[in-house]
Formats: structure tokens, sequence, C-alpha cells
């Protein structure tokens, strides 16, 4: 379903690419999830998909069609087989809850009664059958992105891609959401989603795909991920702007890690000692 | 539903900007309003062109009590003397340049004056004698005045020789310079017009940000993205052809038909439904405007 050959990817000249030389399909149906530290080029992946960002070198395929083939004239079309959601939800604050959902059948001209007819649907799929009428600001933020979700799902895409869906969200909150994916996931859609949440990961227990400064590093069936947990002096860590309560995990401030002088990590391997 | 989801954008997006939207109906609205000037001029001197250039005549001043030309340094014109141009007139030499000759006496004179300075108090002071009698001649062709002005410059009797063809060129002279004048406010004005389109355009677009990345994402195509913006330009622009259009449509009936005609009683006017051929031309230039301006702004600052 999706197919990367070779694929490099630099925004500039100057720093190292995001990506280089990335190698990876993720068949149909399948559920992936992409893993590794800030700026180790997660998001730079989704965007490669999505033909919003050109790659340098190599080929992305995207069902079978290789995107650098496809032409800008053709690209709203592609981008209907592909959903997206992202960390920030990006609502229209000033519709409702159905009216989000229906923005994205409108907007490609589908009818009226097709909109009546699917919207509930997508809605009751994701939980949210009786907060219809309501704004995003009167939802919590996993009803917001359940909405997010359903309206990137509404028009049936093959492929949905999920870019930290759960970053904003507490841990229970972000297990319903997993659950929503997880079924989206087995109604046909394949689901790619970058994530730094290792307790998800290590829940699911998918297919995992560890990225780190722009290469694959690892990518098992049904893994696990443990963030690597640097040793930062507090102040450091009192700066993590992710927003998730996860004390227990020391993380690395925002900023590109620099590979040469990256704190030391603990082995990874032994990961399962993360509760859930 | 297409069609209906980008009526409601455009119906959100002119609600949203609603003070740049009256600002560039505005300033499109006086833009083409001096375009339409410049245009209704140019009518205007067509339609005086195809009055006068039919009847377009040389004078023959004869000599009379006021002129103080040497040639008329023995006074007033004498019979003889008239007799002699009217002979000089219809000479073999002459003839065959001249459609028509008309004697105009100073009575005729006093009539003709009192008739086109109606509406001036000047007419009350003007007596008969202080006005010449004089041959009105139209030509075969009207550039041949140079003819009649060798033969009788110096004939005795005459005062002097008019081409009254050039007095209205220095008219027209005038009024195209007007139209230069208007059109070059107008040009302006154009260039402000598209400017504040573009930027209100920009605006709104920057203002739609979430939903163009929204739509964008979902797979809307460019026309779903772009065209709720291009129209909001282009109706704003169409609005203010419109109100141009009736602005000219007022000069023209207003100034034109109402004040000048009534004050140039000898000048032909334009009517004021002339002017409304021009409406159209206005609208299609003020839509062809907003839409290049826009659409322009869009390709710069709206990543489809
Ligand atoms: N638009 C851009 N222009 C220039 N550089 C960029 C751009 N987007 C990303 N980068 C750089 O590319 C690298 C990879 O970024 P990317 O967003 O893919 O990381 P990520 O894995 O998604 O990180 P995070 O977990 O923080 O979201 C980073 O070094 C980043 O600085
Ligand atoms: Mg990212």
């Amino acid at each position: 379903m999706i197919r990367f050959e070779n694929v490099t990817k630099a925004y500039d000249r100057k720093s190292r690419p995001a990506l280089e030389r990335v190698t990876l399909e993720v068949d149909r149906g399948e559920f992936a999830f992409l893993v590794g530290s800030s700026g180790s080029g997660k998001s730079t992946f989704l965007k490669l998909v999505l033909k919003e960002t050109r790659a340098d070198a190599g080929a992305v395929y995207v069902a079978g069609q290789n995107v650098a083939n496809v032409p800008s004239w053709r690209v709203p079309k592609f981008r209907r087989g592909i959903g997206v959601v992202f960390q920030d939800f990006r609502l229209l604050n000033n519709k409702t809850v159905f009216a989000n959902v229906a923005y994205a059948m409108q907007v490609l001209g589908k009818s009226r009664s097709a909109i009546r007819r699917e919207v509930p649907d997508v809605l009751k799929l994701v939980g949210l059958e009786d907060k219809e009428g309501r704004k995003p600001t009167e939802l919590s933020g996993g009803e917001q992105q359940r909405v997010a979700i359903a309206r990137a799902i509404v028009n049936k895409p093959g492929i949905l891609l999920a870019d930290e869906p759960t970053g904003n969200l507490d841990p229970t909150t972000s297990v319903g959401i997993m659950n929503i994916l997880d079924r989206i996931n087995q109604n046909g859609t394949t689901v790619v989603m970058a994530t730094h949440d290792d307790d998800i990961v290590n829940t699911m227990r998918k297919r995992v795909i560890e990225l780190e400064g722009g290469h694959i590093v690892r990518d098992e069936a049904r893994a696990q991920y443990t963030s690597m947990i640097p040793i930062v002096p507090a102040a450091a860590a009192a700066t993590d702007d992710d927003g998730a309560p996860r004390s227990r995990r020391a993380r690395l401030s925002q900023g590109e890690p620099d590979p040469d002088v990256l704190p030391p990590r603990i082995e990874r391997k032994t990961g399962n000692e993360v509760a859930r | 539903m297409r069609l209906a989801f980008i009526l409601s954008e455009i119906g959100g997006g002119l609600r949203r900007n609603l003070s740049m939207v009256i600002s560039v109906v505005l300033v499109t609205c006086v833009s083409l309003t001096f375009v339409g000037t410049a245009a209704l001029l140019q009518m205007q001197i067509t339609q005086m062109k195809g009055f006068w250039y039919d009847k377009v005549q040389v004078a023959i001043f004869l000599c009379s009590d006021t002129s103080n030309a040497p040639n008329c340094a023995s006074g007033p014109a004498t019979a003889e003397q008239k007799a002699g141009i009217q002979t000089l007139l219809n000479s073999a030499a002459v003839k065959p340049y001249i459609k028509s000759s008309v004697f105009e006496s100073q009575a005729d004179a006093l009539k003709h004056f009192r008739e086109q300075f109606a509406n001036s108090p000047i007419k009350d002071t003007v007596t008969a004698d202080q006005l010449p009698s004089s041959f009105r001649i139209s030509l075969v062709d009207p550039q041949k005045y140079q003819i009649i002005n060798e033969t009788f410059s110096a004939t005795p009797g005459v005062d002097s020789v008019i081409d009254q063809r050039k007095l209205l060129e220095s008219l027209f002279t005038f009024m195209n310079a007007a139209s230069v004048v208007a059109i070059g406010i107008a040009a302006l004005m154009i260039v402000c017009a598209v400017l504040l389109i573009a930027t209100t355009i920009r605006l709104s677009a920057q203002s739609r940000q979430r939903e163009i990345g929204i739509m964008r994402l979902v797979g809307a195509s460019k026309t779903v993205i772009q065209l709720p913006f291009v129209l909001e330009g282009v109706i704003a622009a169409a609005v203010g052809a419109l109100l141009a259009s009736a602005a000219v449509w007022a000069i023209a009936t207003f100034f034109v038909q109402g004040f000048l005609a009534g004050q140039f009683k000898d000048t032909p006017f334009i009517a004021a439904n002339q002017a409304l051929y021009i409406g159209p031309l206005l609208l299609i230039l003020g839509v062809a405007l907003a839409a290049i301006s826009s659409s322009v702004s869009l390709r710069r600052h709206l990543k489809v």
C-alpha cells in the first residue's frame, strides 16, 4: 500500500537529511507505528506519503502509484485516498461536530443525502453519535480527536495517517482513540501512526518502525518500544512541551538531537518494564 | 451541492471581510467611473465631429465699423466690394472647391449670435453694427481652407477669413486632454483597486488557513478551494462596476443632458441612453481585473 524505495529527503542542503535512504513497505490493511525521537523524520515520512513534500531521491509508491508521477492537478484526487489526523485536531470551531465531518464531504461535492446518510455512521463508529450538535469547544480533547478521525475517514480512504494523534491526550483517553483506530484498521484501512507514546505501542503490539536521524533503525512486527531515557537535568525535563502527563519518563526537550552529543540510552530491549 | 458549498463559502467570506469588501467596491467604483467618463468624452467628440464636419464652414468676414484690420482702412465694406467677393466665389478658380455659400447679413449675425449665447448675459450688450456680415462657405474638401484664405484675405472689403474647423479642433484637443487625464486617474485608481483586491483576497485566505488546510487534506480540488476567494473579489468588483455604470449614466443624464445641453444649445450632446452602452464594458473590465488580481494573489499566497 505504501512503499518507500531508497527515499532521501533534505529540507535544506546545509543540515542533514530528514530522511535518508529509507526503504520500507507497508501492506494493505496493516497497522504500523512510526516511532523515534523528536526530529527523527516521522512527520516527514507522512508528508512524503501525502505528496505534501517531494523526495530528493528514491521513489514513494502509494497504492501502487509512484507519487512523483501524480501530476499536480491530480494531487487532490490522490489525497482523497488518504485520511490524516493530527495531534492538534484541526477542527473548525465555528461548526458543529456534524458540520465538521460533513465539511470533508461537502468540499468533494457529495450530495446532501449522502452526507445525511454517512456522517451519522462515522460518528457512531467513533462513539459521538449523541454529540453531533456540539461545537468542538464544548468537547473534551479526546472527543475532539474522535471528530477529527471521523472527518479523516468519512470519505473512506484506503490509508489513514495519524501524526501523534494522542499527543495531547491523557493515557485513558488515548486508549479510547487507539481502540477506534484499531477498529478502523480492522475494517480494512491501512493505518500508519507516528507516536512518542511507548505505552500505546506496547499495548497494541503492532508493527513498529523506529526512525533515528532519518534512518530506519528497527522494523519489527508485534513489537514494543521504549523511548530513550536520556540523563537530563531536572530543569530540562521540566521544559517537556509534550503536554502529556508522563512524569516517569524524562525526555529530550525540543530541538534537533545531535547524534554525536546524544545522551547515553538505556538498553532498549529491556523496555518490558514499562507497566500497562 | 458543490455549487451550494461554494456559494455559502462566498457569503461567509463577504460577511467576514465586510469593510475590506466595501473598500474594494468603492475603489473599483471610482476608478471605473473615471474610465466611463473618459468613454463619455470620446463619445461626445465623435458626436460633435459627426455634426460639424458636415456643416464645416469657412467664414469670410467683411469689414464693419468696428474692424481694424489694415484691409479695412477705408471703412465698412461697400456693396460693390460685396458683389466683387460674390463674383470671385463664382469664378472658375474658386468655384470647384465650394459646396455652398450663404451670405450672413449683420442682422442675421445678430440673430445667430443671440441664439448661440441665449443663456449668456452678453447677448443683450451686442448690437448688429458691432457684428460683421460674412459669407459662410462650406467646402467640398474641408482641408482646402488655405486656398480660400489665399484667395480672399487680400480682397478689398474682407476683414478676415476664418477656418471654423480650427476652432473646433482646439475644443477637441481640450476634450481629448480631459480624457487622457481621466484615463490617467483611472489607471492610478485601477492600480489601487487591483492591489486592494489582491490584499483583500490574501487576508481572506489567511483568515481561513485552517479551512484551506482541511480542504487540501481531504482532497478538495483547486477550483473548490480557490473559487470562493476569486469570486469574492469578482463580486465586490462587479458591484463596484455596477455603481460606476450608474454614476456614468447619472453624469450623462443629469450633467450632460440636464445641465450642459441646456447651457450650450448650439452643441449636440450625447443622449443619456448612450451611456448605457458603457455599463457592460465597465462590468467586464471590473470583473476581469478582479479575477486576474485575485488569482495572482492566490497563486502567491495560497498553496494548493
Ligand atoms: N518544513 C521544514 N523545513 C525545514 N526543515 C524541516 C521541515 N520540517 C521538518 N524539518 C526538519 O526535518 C527533520 C525531521 O523532522 P520531522 O518533522 O519529520 O520530525 P518528527 O520525527 O516528526 O519529530 P517530532 O516527533 O518532534 O514531530 C528535523 O530536523 C526538522 O528540523
Ligand atoms: Mg512530527
